[in-house]
């Protein structure tokens, strides 16, 4: 039975842990281009955006590894460490990542196996398995979750997708720990050929709703640039990525009103040309 | 004769081109394109059905509607009343093509005018053969054409009138059970259930309906029977007796100030199309357990006169108290929750007797319709009010009340312009006069003002904008409906009150505004996205104020964003997003996000409803509300506050082509955090539903 301060410990820990990052912990976010702009992603196609929505999996047309890494304002005891691989099948498409957050004293790992799959011309959707776990050192429990996340991605015509993501959509009072929920839905659009521009909106179990915008722009052949602006904490994001050959690099930055800049790196390798 | 026949056809082509399209009703679409789509959750194939797009049609007008009302605390059962009428037109369409109007009237949110337009479009150009052409008739539009179709049938009144003889009926029985609701003094167990038998065969009609409310026993009393029961049996001809009614009934005559036991209408700020009502008499079949007449009434017609009679004996809960000085009994309140389930409450059940009777007469003339309606109730035991309460002076007090009125509707070139005068026992006057003007065909413009005096008392009355206690309150409202573009519908209204003497939560006489804004864009059938904002101030007694009360201005606002896409016609996917700021005694934020999913199987034939939603609001004054699908026929608009989850899932399963059951399992966690804890409180509710069709 857990006492009242190993409660209390957890509890704190988790809320420093949501103020600090500024998002949902357990919703997963990752990558250097979505954080460029601002994790308004979930309708748009690319590696990591794949993890944010799973129905987004079948878009991605190669099979590919990446490893990204996350610092929060510049504390090297908030950093987050990802990979993920995508396996890109005619039939549906599977997607893994990894990710591990924290230092020493409190560690968090999450893990999940995806698959995504086309359902019609205008319909795709996906559906993950995660896996979370959080450790602090000395007497206190370990904490494990497991639960599932799913997405649908809607092309309503030629230029605009519509992408509606659930994550642990499970009530927590089945639950022994109580794990948030999270809705974001949200439109995107390609203006011309070399601008698209999304929109989206999140909602958390306890938090405010978080309305997010972002753009990409393909500045040259090989060159992005991204920007985006988030209601949560007033964050302003932008971003940069080049591809060489079958690697693209990616990097973005974030900040956060009171506690400074994010910034991300990641790198993903294509392993199949389309 | 020519010439009559002449000006009968002036008239209808007169009231034709006055008939203006008044309502802007939600975004719903016409049948859906076919596109085969496999379910990845599910597996299984899946087909097309109309039920489901039907269902989600319903339940978007419900919606646009229902939230308003269900948070107007003054009314809390007209939300009911409202989605019983539109299942009740879904359960059976309106034989359009009947060119009734009778028949057409069954669609209570047309206006006198559309009803005629529709019935003289048929007349002159025959059937209609899609619900499409339905937006060419004048008075409607695509908007309009689209909201009706649920509740609307094509056949041909030749095919129908084969089917008259023939019985008709349908039951359903309900059975709801939430973990909330037991309690060890309930007298009787901790469910609810409801059944309702209704069936007609050619112009006769019936219907019984049963219910036990939470807590209540199954049967009690002298004889046993269920805690609620309502029957009756009705007569529909084409002579000079139009309709007879025998049992539960209800009625609504000019603008309801006199008496409207029926639906309230000018229901919303931007649903214009309410405003105005029809009148008549009808079945009562709704489970709401007051409000409405047990007896006998009759419509007759010659010529261009019409005659209602009717007379009622009700009983209702009541608390009697006894003077000590002289043991006279007085009524202390009068109960409307229909709850039967604790002592107290055992004790108030059916202690109040009511006699009603009423009048009214309609004449039919050119290009106006004015009628004059008396009614009148007799208490068992009279009302006393207590004197040293300011806010009581005005309220009615005695046995006996009866009410005058006279009202009017009149088409003058582009307006149509109407009104009620209405006076009681104490000559305390009710007025209302309203306009609506259509400029263009795209534009619609309406306005109403009210005057209701202090002390005007009127037992069934529900009068337009009026209050709950029909009484004091003078306003004027406006709003306008307006085709800003191709597929983009504006709308906009406003309502200034003023409140004479004290009212509910405000010691002195005080004005509130409110207003609403509403945006819809609907680019293609299959796709729509509606905005709305609106804001309410109103005074409020500051609870922290000593001695005489002062009062402080409180200030709502709200903010919703609904978009819906099927991408497949049984396959509906909608995400709605409300915010909404404001509170006095105990200001906040509220948010919430709501993703509903629509989902029809071919083999077992099912249909799935799932919805998740989340919810975070700062108090109780944000609170949110958010309609939802539940069994047929009933009505769910639940208020979200503090943190939490909502989840729902209901599957319907047509067992046979006449039998269907549905299951509903709902589940709300709220979450509050107290001592470094994070507390759980769960809701849990399961409803069942079996409806038969013969």
């Amino acid at each position: 039975m857990l006492s009242l301060r190993k409660i209390t410990v957890t509890f704190l820990f988790v809320l420093l842990f949501l103020s600090a990052s500024g998002s949902d912990p357990y919703c997963f976010k990752a990558g250097a281009a979505e954080s460029g702009m601002n994790f308004s992603c979930i309708m748009k196609p690319g590696f990591w955006s794949s993890f944010h929505n799973q129905a987004l999996l079948p878009d991605y047309s190669n099979s590919a590894i990446a490893i990204n890494y996350m610092n929060s304002f510049g504390i090297p005891e908030l950093g987050t460490r990802s990979a993920g691989f995508i396996l890109h099948n005619p039939g549906a498409t599977l997607g893994a990542y990894y990710s591990n957050f924290g230092y020493r004293d409190f560690r968090r790992h999450s893990a999940g196996l995806g698959c995504g799959m086309k359902l019609s011309e205008k319909i795709s959707a996906g559906v993950q398995a995660d896996f979370f776990a959080e450790k602090t050192p000395g007497e206190y429990d370990e904490r494990k979750s497991v639960t599932f996340e799913a997405g649908i991605l809607i092309m309503a015509s030629d230029k605009v997708r519509i992408g509606i993501h659930l994550s642990n959509p499970l009530p927590n009072s089945l639950r022994k720990n109580i794990l948030p929920v999270s809705i974001r839905a949200g439109a995107g659009i390609y203006l011309g050929g070399s601008l698209f521009a999304g929109a989206e909106a999140e909602m958390s179990t306890g938090r405010a709703l978080t309305v997010r915008t972002g753009f990409e722009y393909e500045a040259g052949k090989s060159f992005r640039v991204r920007g985006g602006f988030s209601t949560e904490n007033c964050s302003f994001s932008f971003g940069a990525g080049y591809v060489i050959r079958d690697v693209r690099v990616d990097i973005g930055f974030a900040s956060h009103q009171n506690l400074g800049i994010s910034s991300s790196v990641s790198m993903i390798f294509n392993l199949k040309a389309k | 004769m020519k010439a009559c026949a002449n000006k009968e056809f002036k008239f209808r082509t007169t009231l034709s081109s006055f008939a203006e399209n008044f309502a802007l009703f939600a975004v719903i679409k016409e049948n859906l394109d076919l596109l085969k789509i496999v379910c990845l959750s599910f597996g299984l194939s899946i087909t097309s059905h109309k039920t489901l797009c039907q269902e989600d049609k319903i339940s978007e007008i419900i919606s646009s509607v229902a939230e308003e009302l269900a948070s107007d605390e003054d009314d809390p059962e007209a939300a009911a009343v409202f989605t019983e009428r539109l299942f009740e037109l879904a359960e059976k369409p309106v034989r359009i093509n009947s060119a009734d109007e009778s028949e057409l009237s069954r669609l209570f949110f047309l206006t006198d005018f559309q009803v005629k337009s529709l019935a003289d479009y048929i007349h002159s150009t025959g059937r209609i053969f899609t619900k499409y052409e339905l937006a060419s008739v004048t008075g409607f539009n695509r908007s309009l054409a689209e909201m009706i179709s649920p509740f609307i049938s094509l056949e041909s009144s030749k095919s129908s009138k084969k089917d008259t003889t023939i019985l008709h009926g349908s039951f359903i029985s309900n059975f709801s059970l939430k973990n909330n609701q037991s309690d060890t003094m309930y007298p009787g167990p901790p469910w609810k259930a409801l059944s309702r038998l209704s069936f007609s065969t050619g112009k006769l009609s019936g219907g019984i309906t049963a219910e036990k409310d939470a807590g209540e026993k199954i049967i009690s009393g002298k004889p046993p029977l269920p805690d609620f029961l309502s029957a009756n049996l009705s007569w529909s001809g084409t002579g000079i007796l139009r309709k007879i009614i025998i049992g539960d009934f209800t009625a609504r005559f000019g603008t309801g100030i006199g008496l409207n036991t029926g639906l309230r209408t000018g229901l919303s700020l931007t649903q214009a199309g309410y405003i105005s009502g029809n009148d008549e008499i009808r079945p009562y079949s709704s489970t709401c357990e007051y409000g409405f007449f047990r007896g006998i009434a009759g419509r007759f017609r010659t010529g261009k006169t019409t005659v209602s009679l009717f007379c009622s004996a009700d009983k209702t809960d009541a608390a009697i108290d006894t003077v000590p000085e002289n043991s006279m009994r007085f009524i202390r309140t009068i109960y409307r929750t229909g709850q039967h389930n604790t002592s107290s409450s055992l004790l108030s059940k059916d202690a109040l007797a009511e006699f009603s009777y009423g009048m009214n007469v309609l004449f039919d003339l050119r290009n106006i319709r004015t009628g004059l309606l008396f009614t009148g109730s007799r208490l068992s035991v009279p009302v006393a009010i207590n004197e040293g309460d300011p806010e009581e002076i005005f309220d009615f007090k005695g046995r006996d009340n009866y009410n005058a009125s006279i009202y009017y509707k009149a088409v003058m070139g582009k307006i149509i312009i109407f009104g009620e005068l209405c006076a009681d026992r104490s000559m305390k006057k009710a007025f209302v006069q309203g306009f609506t003007f259509r400029p263009d065909s795209r534009l619609t413009i309406n306005s109403l003002y009210r005057n209701y005096e202090p002390g005007f008392a009127s037992f069934h009355g529900k009068g337009l904008l009026s209050s709950s206690s029909g009484d004091n309150i003078r306003g004027i409202f406006g709003n306008f409906t307006f085709e800003a573009a191709k597929h983009l519908f504006i709308s906009a209204g406003c309502d200034l009150r003023y409140y004479p003497w004290l009212s509910y939560r405000c010691s002195s006489p005080s004005a509130s505004l409110s207003g609403e804004v509403r945006i819809r864009y609907m680019p293609d059938q299959d796709l729509s996205f509606e905005s709305l904002y609106s804001y309410r101030r109103y005074p409020y007694d500051n609870p922290e104020a000593m001695g005489v009360k002062k009062q402080h201005n409180m200030l709502t606002r709200s903010f919703k964003v609904y978009a819906r896409y099927s991408p497949a016609e049984n396959l509906t996917i909608a995400t709605r997003l409300d915010y909404k700021t404001g509170g006095y005694e105990s200001p906040g934020t509220g948010t919430m996000i709501v993703q509903d999913i629509g989902y029809r199987l071919r083999s077992p034939e099912v249909a799935l409803w799932l919805r998740y939603g989340i919810f975070r609001t700062g108090s109780w004054d944000s609170r949110l509300y958010a309609y939802e699908n539940d069994l047929v026929y009933s009505f769910s608009v639940p208020a979200f506050y503090g943190t939490g989850e909502r989840i729902y899932l209901m599957a319907d399963w047509k067992i046979r082509k006449s039998m269907n059951l549905r299951i509903k399992y709902g589940l709300t966690d709220t979450y509050s955090a107290s001592d470094y804890q994070i507390a759980t409180e769960e809701v849990r509710e399961l409803r069942l539903q079996l409806r038969l069709r013969f």
